[in-house]
């Protein structure tokens, strides 16, 4: 129950980091390829419907295994293919994106990578915060044991 | 094998004596329990039998069960389980960091985030060890004083 409750945190966590960066994404891509359309309010919606496709491999590729560090990159660059297949499918099968024009789909590959990287880089700013605590605490316990000892 | 407990005055020293017919596992396995309780455990290195302070290992292996602590230059070879070294070390600064690996938490200099959740412990003898997810919680909660 634990695990799984980690598990939900991360991927909540993960999951409006997503939002936000889709949503500079499409702000982006609207503005080289599309500047003139104009769009309903149900637009907001996609940020959060794409992230939430975003988040769907952590529940799959969470695994036991103590993984080396090459087979955790392995594994990284597989969930990254995983979802440019999920997102391409998506924006060929959307009628609102228009795949057709050249730029377009190259455009959203490369934006999920370089949102893939950016969300991995502000999960990693959060991780150096949760070590700074640790470093902190580690020093605090190293110093109560030496006057223990 | 009989077991007797005799009390001694506070002036006469303890003593621990073992009657045995044959130096046995079982019998190597009070001993180095024993000698751990004193700060001392009973390593190997080329057959030859060796004390090490337990101040002195910086972690402690499993390979290929076999186990192996590590000081700050050398390794030696214990004739104990992990999880037999990991209750013996009970109460003192060692924490399991990986399935196969106790860390003692007083060698640490730092520690630093690795890939997905896991984090990098660098040693004070210049060796990093990782700090598999599984056993972050574990390691947060000892040094936050929560275990």
């Amino acid at each position: 129950m634990n695990k799984f409750r980690k598990r939900f945190e991360e991927a909540f966590r993960l999951y409006f980091i997503l939002v936000t960066l889709i949503s500079i994404l499409l702000m982006v891509l609207g503005l080289m390829f599309d500047s003139d359309r104009v769009f309903g309010y149900e637009v907001f919606l996609s940020p959060l419907i794409y992230a939430a496709i975003g988040v769907i491999p952590c529940f799959f590729t969470d695994s036991e295994k103590e993984l080396s560090m090459k087979m955790l990159i392995i594994r990284r660059a597989v969930v990254l293919l995983v979802i440019e297949a999920m997102m391409l499918t998506l924006a060929y099968s959307a009628e609102s994106i228009p795949t057709e024009r050249k730029g377009v789909v190259p455009g959203i590959a490369i934006g999920i990578v370089v949102v893939f990287i950016l969300s991995s880089v502000i999960e990693y700013v959060f991780e150096l915060a949760g070590a700074r605590e640790l470093n902190e605490a580690l020093l605090a316990y190293q110093n109560s044991e030496n006057e223990r000892l | 094998m009989e077991l007797k407990l005799k009390k001694v005055p506070a002036e006469e020293p303890e003593v621990l004596e073992i009657r045995c017919h044959k130096v046995t596992d079982n019998i190597q396995e009070i001993i180095s329990f024993v000698k751990s309780r004193q700060g001392q455990l009973c390593a190997y290195v080329e057959g030859q039998s060796i004390e090490v302070p337990v101040i002195d290992v910086f972690y402690a292996e499993s390979v290929d069960n076999r186990l192996f602590i590590y000081t700050a230059k050398e390794s030696y070879e214990l004739r104990l389980k992990l999880y037999e070294l990991e209750e013996m070390l009970k109460g003192k600064s060692f924490i399991r960091v990986q399935k196969g690996m106790l860390l003692n938490l007083l060698k640490v200099k730092s520690i630093k985030p690795a890939l997905s959740g896991r984090y990098t412990a660098l040693l004070k003898n210049g060796e990093e060890i990782v700090i598999s997810r599984k056993y972050v919680p574990d390691f947060k909660d000892t040094l936050k004083g929560r275990r």
